[in-house]
């Protein structure tokens, strides 16, 4: 890791806007300040690999300023689908950075990405492909969204704990022939450990859906790592190259052991 | 415009970010009470927990220094740092805020005033207001308040 | 924290920055405090209207909470019976709780015997701990507490930042909780409570003035400014049903003027309500996705509402969150 790295930032931070006495605005500082921050990111989340900036592999769809933060849409293409092996979603500014890691099996057609994520401030959202010969493309988009993190998960904790468990699967025509898109919906509250209970002063304890396994057949879709940046009740879509007549198996897992597990039947008429 | 607070040299100035850009060019002293992010409990081990703080370009950030209750130890930290910041100069323009989830500023700003502190602005928009239309930058909490709080 | 005098001065000043305040932020959660830019209105320059019979409404500007209005910002009513006073939604914050107070003491010294909390949201619970010496019941629905203890701290906060710890006050539970329908008589005069199922929040109450025909439909009814969905769109369309059968001859909206024909007023609000729900429903069946929804969804049904922009496609994720599910 690099944890010296790390320091050495600090320092310079601490030198630079530290210092005592207020000064105007410089305007690029802040834009390097953002690139620091990333940088340190990416030292914890990929050690020293190189990670090359592209426009053509992975892109981001956000809104530029979320209608509500708890609820931030992301969506994620990536054209070039064949050379993709799995992406990261990185919010920046969040405490817990990586929002998410999915990996693509080989019933997945990598080409998009859709899923909802919490963002706390103002602050660049990254997208990091992954190639199937281990290389890492970013791509980043700036979004206004605040106080995403410690807004509630439902009207009172009991309410959003309704259900827990309970999966959808939605399914619709892909763009090409033999692939389908494929909407997953999870209930589960995704406490993030940062919500606040006014009558306890205590946070709500955290407990959120952490790993995700999408089968089709016996071949995998998608590998999900999720983290506490995951929306309440998590839902998303994904595209899979359809073999008639498998099921589609869902295993859900949270950080308090709960595992849930469920087939779905896929329309066989779909192409 | 303290003039404007005539009955009392107690008094703080509630500004908005109008009066922030105003008085920027005065070179206020920044004091930002905003809190650190804290760690969830049973947070995995394998996971990365890496918050960062954003604020006003400037700003000394003091976690935690705007608690409604400060032991006298920690109170005196604060007030001492702020007193070698403005070096001195009571009349020095300062401002306190925060972010949204913490009301901090209004305390620290009432600490200044109680100590004598004639210029003290409080900006209650904190950096919610200021990012709307201005950037911000990364700050680490103050050394010398950072070194005063318990490890 | 008395005897920290803090000087509200450059009111004037206030004016030109309130208009760059962020409404999407203070909006999160349904928060209902994301109004107009603030016109140096305060507090106590709030005049009463009174409509006769005892009931008299505090009508407030479409505006966002701040120093100026100090929260001020959702009508607030109270009936004067016979025996007694009932308060409905008492204010945004503790200062505009006390003048509310005041301005009933004007008026009568009959006992404040209740006082009820239409929903979670802070411009109409706020003002509840300026009423606490006059030892009422506090009156919520059943979903009120919980609803307050995962969302209180956060309103709490928000609330803060823009009022002064001094001026917001604290958080008042209910005393009396509703769960299905009671009646409070204020002497030969009854009000009857319903507590209604998830519609504009999952803890709606509304109240009706038998003896008058007034019905007070809080933020189940927003007229002029467009309603901002935090419940259930499918409840709220049904509990629209409920109080029209109720057939009153007159309402005191939660946003809005004073009073207005019920009818009219409920049947614009429909409108927009159901193009939500039918242009929502169509995006999910379609495979839209929710950001793109949230941009084309019911974004024609603008005219006449004051916050549209602001508030319309936050009400389509809501919406969308809902009926995905179906």
């Amino acid at each position: 890791m690099t944890r010296t790295l790390r320091t050495v930032f600090a320092a310079a931070l601490v030198t630079a806007f530290c210092g005592g006495s207020a000064s105007a605005t410089d305007p690029s500082q802040p834009d390097a300040g953002r690139e620091k921050r990333w940088q340190e990111i990416a030292g914890y989340l990929f050690d020293d690999r190189d990670i090359v900036p592209t426009d053509t592999l992975i892109k981001i769809d956000a809104p530029k300023r979320a209608e509500d933060a708890a609820l931030v849409p992301i969506t994620l293409t990536m054209p070039e689908k064949d050379k993709i092996k799995s992406v990261y979603l990185v919010i920046d500014d969040n405490p817990a950075p990586l929002a998410a890691h999915v990996t693509f099996g080989p019933a997945a057609d990598p080409g998009a990405l859709q899923l909802r994520v919490r963002i706390d401030t103002y602050t660049n959202v990254h997208a990091v492909a992954e190639t199937k010969d281990g290389k890492l493309f970013s791509t980043a988009v700036f979004v206004k969204a605040s106080g995403g993190c410690s807004a509630p998960s439902g009207p009172s904790d009991v309410e959003a704990m309704k259900g827990m468990g309970d999966m959808r699967m939605k399914f619709a025509k892909g763009v090409e022939k033999k692939s389908s898109e494929a909407t997953l919906m999870i209930r589960h509250p995704n406490f993030n450990g940062m919500q606040m209970n006014q009558l306890t002063r205590l946070y709500t304890p955290p407990r959120y859906i952490d790993k995700v396994t999408v089968s089709h057949g016996d071949q995998t879709v998608l590998d999900i790592v999720g983290d506490i940046s995951l929306s309440t009740n998590p839902v998303l879509s994904f595209n899979f190259m359809q073999t008639d007549g498998q099921p589609m198996t869902v295993v859900a897992s949270d950080t308090k052991g709960s595992r849930w597990e469920q087939s779905f039947q896929v329309p066989s008429a779909m192409h | 415009m303290r003039g404007e607070t005539p009955t009392t040299l107690k008094g703080a100035v509630v500004i908005d970010l109008a009066g922030l850009e105003a008085l920027i060019s005065k070179q206020p002293l920044l004091v930002d009470v905003g809190l650190a992010d804290k760690k969830p409990e049973n947070f995995p081990q394998d996971r990365l927990w890496l918050p960062t703080h954003r604020s006003i370009p400037g700003a000394v950030w003091f976690p935690g220094g705007g608690a409604a209750a400060l032991d006298a130890e920690k109170e005196a930290a604060f007030l001492r740092r702020v007193d070698e910041l403005v070096q001195g100069d009571r009349s020095r323009p300062i401002v306190t805020f925060c972010r949204p989830n913490c009301w901090g500023s209004w305390n620290a700003g009432k600490r200044l005033v109680m100590k004598g502190y004639t210029g003290v602005h409080w900006f209650p928009g904190g950096i919610d207001k200021w990012q709307e239309f201005h950037d911000t930058v990364a700050v680490e909490p103050d050394k010398a308040w950072d070194a005063s709080m318990p490890k | 924290m008395s005897g920290f005098d803090l000087q509200w001065v450059g009111n004037g000043r206030h004016a030109a920055g309130d208009v760059r305040f962020t409404r999407r932020e203070t909006f999160a959660l349904g928060l209902c405090m994301c109004c107009l830019p603030a016109h140096g209105s305060a507090a106590h320059t709030f005049s009463l209207n009174d409509l006769g019979n005892g009931l008299f409404v505090r009508e407030a500007p479409h505006e966002e909470a701040t120093l100026a209005n100090m929260g001020a910002i959702a009508n607030t009513c109270f009936i004067i019976g016979r025996d007694s006073v009932l308060v409905i939604d008492p204010g945004g914050s503790v200062t505009d709780g006390r003048w509310l107070l005041s301005e009933i003491r004007k008026r009568t010294a009959k006992p404040i015997r209740h006082v009820v909390m239409t929903h979670v949201h802070p411009d109409h619970c706020f003002g509840a701990e300026a009423f606490v010496d006059e030892q009422p019941e506090f009156i919520g629905h059943a979903a009120l507490r919980p609803a307050f203890d995962a969302r209180g701290s956060f309103y709490h906060q928000r609330l803060v930042e823009m009022l002064g710890p001094e001026n917001v006050g604290r958080l008042v539970y209910p005393t009396r909780e509703i769960s299905d329908v009671a009646e409070i008589d204020l002497g030969d005069r009854l009000i009857r409570i319903i507590a209604h199922g998830a519609a504009h929040t999952d803890c709606d109450l509304s109240l009706f003035d038998t003896s008058t025909g007034t019905l007070f439909p809080a933020d189940l009814l927003f007229v002029d400014r467009i309603p901002s969905l935090d419940g259930s769109l499918l409840g709220w369309l049904r509990e629209a049903k409920r109080l029209s059968a109720i057939a009153p001859a007159r309402a005191v909206p939660g946003h809005g003027p004073a009073m207005v024909d019920f009818e009219a007023a409920m049947a614009r609000q429909l409108r927009y309500l159901t193009a939500l729900h039918d242009g929502t429903r169509r995006a999910i069946a379609a495979g839209i996705a929710i950001n793109e929804a949230s941009r084309t969804v019911a974004a024609d049904q603008g005219e006449g509402w004051i916050l549209f922009e602001d508030y319309n496609g936050r009400n389509v994720i809501q919406a969308y969150k809902e009926l995905e599910w179906e």
